[in-house]
């Protein structure tokens, strides 16, 4: 879907256009499901993400600025803070289980999320983790010491040297 | 020099990695220097990246259905 429809719907939705709100639901809602699930491991919990982030971009469709970045990385930012949010809340009331989630088996479905698949793909298998750890559970570098049990220093170094290799992989769609 | 510190401190700022006083000190020193805020942006346009390599799955209706009811409330307060 080129970005210039999806920014459309959000022009449209920012004047109130309530049948706006179906169709970016309908191009979008798998892609912040599946986030929310892949962070949260629960479905009730990763709908309820869903619901929270919608009825925001229905409120909130006027702040969208096109000069910050697509309307993908405004959803994917207000999925996972939100998610992320859940999973701390859930986490203070019960220890959660160390279990690994099982590495996703299906592509993604854009171009753009293809390309960050193969450029996560050719990281080391621990900056890759060290990175996830970061991004979907929320960890701190000295959480991810602790879990990993290796030095704060050689985390820190993982997570740089995963973003920077990310930074590289897919440069000319950060410029 | 303490720039170069810095510079390296965002990518996990942009994660949100950092620990309490560390990410205190990076978004202070980040409000006033433009080549770490720019470091920063960049950063976090390649953490919404790696929101979308996760595979989509689709919600069941009745979120669907949720999200257009909620649609016709008024906003909660605050």
């Amino acid at each position: 879907m080129p970005p210039s429809s999806s920014r459309t719907l959000l022009s449209r939705l920012a004047a109130g256009d309530q049948q706006a709100l179906g169709e970016f639901y309908d191009l979008y809602a798998g892609l912040v499901n599946g986030l929310a699930l892949r962070i949260l491991r629960d479905t009730s919990d990763a709908e309820d993400v869903v619901q929270e982030v919608f009825v925001q971009v229905w409120r909130q469709a006027s702040r969208f600025d096109a000069s910050r970045g697509t309307p993908e990385a405004w959803l994917c930012t207000m999925a996972r803070t939100r998610a992320l949010d859940r999973l701390r809340r859930r986490v203070s009331r019960r220890e959660e289980s160390e279990e690994q989630a099982p590495a996703p088996t299906e592509m993604p479905r854009t171009e753009e999320g293809i390309a960050v698949r193969k450029a996560l793909d050719g990281l080391s298998p621990e900056q890759r983790k060290a990175l996830e750890l970061a991004y979907y559970e929320g960890l701190t570098q000295s959480e991810i010491a602790e879990r990993l049990g290796e030095p704060l220093g050689t985390v820190k170094t993982r997570i740089r040297t995963a973003m920077l290799r990310l930074r590289e992989v897919l440069g000319p769609t950060t410029s | 020099m303490s720039e170069d510190r810095f510079l390296e401190l965002a990518p996990l700022a942009a994660l949100g990695a950092l620990d309490s006083p560390e990410n205190a000190d990076f978004d202070a020193h980040a409000r006033d220097c433009l080549v770490c805020r720019a470091e920063l942006e960049i950063h976090e346009r390649l953490v919404a990246l790696i929101a979308q390599s996760t595979a989509p799955v689709t919600p069941s209706p009745a979120v669907r259905r949720g999200v257009l009811e909620a649609m016709g409330k008024p906003a909660r307060s605050g």
